[in-house]
């Protein structure tokens, strides 16, 4: 069989994998055929997983065995077993080990070469994946904190706006200066790992301040939104490896994620804007909160 | 690049469909489509099999398994988590 012929094979499966999702994730806008939605996302997600393991740049595949039959065990039984109050603190948990493996992922393909070297299209996304899978991480925890039972969130920090906005632009210097740093005429070879990890450090502290502070009421929105990054990143990924099935999934879920966020932000009486960077410290009850008291 | 202009496309495509697909969703089902998107961003196991299996550096091996590792994590656990919610009812939007 020729590499052709294998690249074709898996691309027709990853075809099959985003057709899944597409129907999947149609059925779970119903409440009725929810539940069959999500299974035949899960089966997408299958195909798409079972696929990439008969990529030809891979050449070594115990660990990667050992990982995948360790992950899915992990995840099949504490998922199985947390009770069902703890179960919203649960998924937002599996966010935070989605962003994880965004961020990780990026870091290890920029480390790949021998030199340290990749080519500008995939240090671009890559740069994007560490940033935003550090932020979905991050954001993450702090809301599994903040759903503890005893757990409130804290007043905002004084400055809250200005800090997010000044990291933001301090994360877009850093994303370029590992970008030039990925390049021949870079700053040499340790530069790229050391740019790749104070970037994340800046989305870490980044997507904590964003989750920190703010009513419970943002709560939801906060989370859509968080998961929105983590697809965001999960696509970027996508993009610098050139691989379909993450470029389609993770574009599902960075689009549908803010979208939900906007509705479930308006809901909350707020705006998407005043979740992000913060209302400036809380409001005056409302006409709305008086008619529908919260509970 | 025209591996990149293809990869750009098939994104630009998700974004929009990804959108729709979010959009217009009532109340009692919006639950359920966030959970099985949190799911889904173990997708990434996808990529940790690529980097953690082609023989790079030692640090891109390690890299790449803990994140097949956290992948799987999370994409079979949050397919077991939101299969178990909707076998009930639909899942609450996490904070409510």
């Amino acid at each position: 069989v020729s590499d052709q012929d294998w690249l074709d094979a898996i691309g027709a499966a990853y075809l099959v994998a985003a057709a899944l999702l597409v129907w999947g994730l149609a059925g779970q806008r119903r409440t009725a055929t929810a539940r069959r939605g999500s299974l035949i996302v899960a089966a997408g997600a299958l195909v798409a997983v079972i696929a990439t393991f008969a990529d030809r740049e891979i050449v070594d595949f115990a660990w990667i065995i050992a990982g995948t039959a360790s992950g899915t065990i992990l995840g099949a039984y504490l998922a199985s077993r947390v009770g069902k109050g703890a179960m919203p603190r649960a998924i937002v948990l599996l966010l935070a080990t989605g962003g994880a493996a965004a961020l990780l992922l990026a870091i290890g393909e920029l480390d790949r070469g021998a030199d340290g070297r990749v080519s500008g299209e995939a240090a671009v996304p890559l740069a994007i994946a560490v940033l935003a899978g550090a932020v979905a991480l991050a954001g993450a925890l702090v809301v599994v904190r903040r759903l503890r039972p005893s757990g409130r969130g804290v007043g905002p920090p004084p400055g809250r706006r200005g800090i997010a906005l000044a990291g933001g632009a301090v994360a877009l210097i850093l994303g370029a200066l590992l970008v030039w740093s990925t390049q021949d005429e870079g700053f040499g070879d340790a530069s790229v790992l050391a740019f790749a990890c104070v970037l994340a450090g800046v989305g870490l502290a980044l997507g904590g301040l964003m989750a920190v502070s703010g009513e419970d009421r943002e709560l939801p929105a906060l989370v859509a939104l968080l998961t929105g990054v983590a697809g965001l990143a999960v696509a970027a990924d996508g993009v610098a490896l050139e691989n379909t099935a993450m470029i389609v999934a993770g574009g599902f879920v960075a689009a549908a994620g803010p979208t939900l966020a906007r509705i479930m932000a308006s809901a909350a009486n707020r705006a998407l804007i005043e979740v992000v960077l913060g209302s400036g410290g809380p409001r005056p009850r409302g006409a709305i909160e008086d008619i529908h008291p919260p509970g | 690049v025209a591996g990149l202009i293809t990869s750009l496309t098939i994104l630009v495509l998700a974004l929009a469909v990804g959108h729709l697909l979010a959009t217009d969703v009532p109340p009692a089902a919006r639950g359920g489509v966030l959970w099985t998107a949190i799911a889904l961003c173990g997708v990434a196991l996808a990529g940790g099999l690529i980097v953690g299996g082609a023989g790079g550096s030692n640090l891109s091996r390690v890299l790449g398994t803990a994140a097949v590792v956290l992948g799987a994590l999370t994409l079979v656990g949050g397919v077991v988590l939101t299969d178990r919610a909707l076998r009930d009812r639909t899942p609450d939007e996490p904070g409510t």
